[in-house]
């Protein structure tokens, strides 16, 4: 009998012992808005931004006089819309309005749930740097893909 | 030379012999044991004491089962057991909580060669499982990745009813007569699931009687019983 005593214990132990049999590893779960910059005289050409600042509104800013040429703005699940502000140097400023409905979709035990968007719509307003805007991806935001261009 | 090469040959040749062989004995004064040790067949039924206890222990957890089996065969025993349980799982994400009643039946054999007229068994055996449940979704935080805006915890109480899960459990235990009748026993059981139902945009963490659904929708569960044997006749 002492044996199987031993052998409970060493089952019991296993059972104890259980870890987690699955880890989020998605990452970023729920997709942000991607941009991508071109030049517009060479529209098939990424052009960066010399000091670019992005921010949105009432809130501080994600890109500080970067230059850059693709950006990744996430999306407030919250509200329908997200305003933000995407200025080239200090002068030259531009908003951009994503107007969306969130909607959360299930991922797995680990990673919850996130949220992805439908619906999307843009506009633009007080540009003075951008000469034109595509959306290439946009009407429903749900993976980390290229979803406008913007020419300047 | 051949005598050498014969002898040789003989050096790999074996014999065996028999000289304590018992020849029948054919006296018929001899006597017979008479003694012939009966066991019980009957219904045997208990409680699963593991449940209650870690129910105790946890407030996110609560269950009871009860256990029956009834001796068809000398090794052979139809097994039963039928619960309710509820727990909540608390991931990193999301909150939820499944309740309902599962019945799971089957057999067990008894592979243990009992000495004189003991009555104990290591088992090995197989259930078919099914249950019935509800689950909730009490809360959900959504996975958002950064902290640019604000995330917020979203409560809903969301309820799916009438979930139901098929599944097949092995399971190999003990039991343990220590008073006439009465079994003490433990088991442990590997379970597959063959089907199951998910929720509209959410899936199915927890199952009663199956416990926490797997990657691999293969579980594990244990049981601590103790039972008592009504016998209808002993054989």
């Amino acid at each position: 009998m002492k044996k199987y005593v031993f052998f409970l214990l060493l089952i019991l132990l296993g059972f104890a012992s259980c870890e987690k049999d699955d880890i989020c590893i998605q990452n970023p779960l729920t997709p942000k808005l991607v941009i991508g910059f071109y030049d517009e005289e060479d529209p098939e050409t990424l052009k960066s931004v010399d000091s670019l600042y992005v921010w949105a509104e009432g809130k501080d800013s994600i890109y500080v006089n970067k230059s850059i040429n693709s950006i990744e703005l996430p999306l407030n699940f919250l509200e329908s819309e997200t305003v933000y502000n995407i200025s080239k140097g200090t002068l030259l400023t531009g908003s951009l309005t994503i107007r969306y409905t969130p909607k959360e979709d299930y991922v797995s035990r680990s990673c919850g749930y996130r949220f992805i968007y439908n619906d999307v719509t843009l506009t633009t307003e007080n540009n003075s740097w951008f000469s034109s805007l595509t959306p290439t991806n946009l009407t429903t935001i749900n993976n980390q893909i290229e979803h406008v261009q913007v020419f300047h | 030379m051949y005598k050498f090469f014969i002898s040789s040959c003989f050096l790999f040749v074996f014999v065996s012999g028999f000289s304590q062989e018992k020849k029948p004995v054919l006296d018929k004064n001899v006597e017979k044991d008479s003694i012939v040790y009966k066991s019980p067949y009957g219904f045997r039924v208990g409680l699963d004491i593991s449940k209650p206890i870690f129910a105790m222990l946890s407030d996110d957890y609560s269950g009871f089962e009860i256990v029956a089996d009834y001796r068809v065969s000398k090794r052979f025993f139809i097994a039963t057991e039928i619960g309710f349980e509820k727990e909540t799982t608390a991931e990193d994400y999301t909150n939820s909580t499944s309740k309902g009643n599962y019945l799971k039946l089957g057999f067990n054999f008894n592979a243990y060669n009992n000495w004189l007229d003991m009555n104990n068994e290591i088992f090995i055996g197989m259930r078919y499982a099914y249950s019935l449940f509800d689950q909730t979704l009490n809360s959900y935080t959504p996975n958002i990745g950064d902290f640019y805006f604000d995330n917020q915890e979203v409560v809903l109480g969301e309820t799916t009813t009438n979930l139901s899960a098929h599944w097949t459990e092995f399971v190999f235990g003990l039991k343990a007569e220590t008073f006439k009748n009465l079994f003490v026993g433990f088991s442990v059981s590997y379970k597959v699931l063959l089907s199951v139902e998910d929720p509209e945009n959410f899936k199915t963490l927890y199952v009663p009687g199956f416990n926490r659904v797997f990657q691999s929708n293969t579980g594990f569960g244990f049981n601590y019983t103790i039972s008592y044997t009504i016998p209808f006749v002993n054989k």
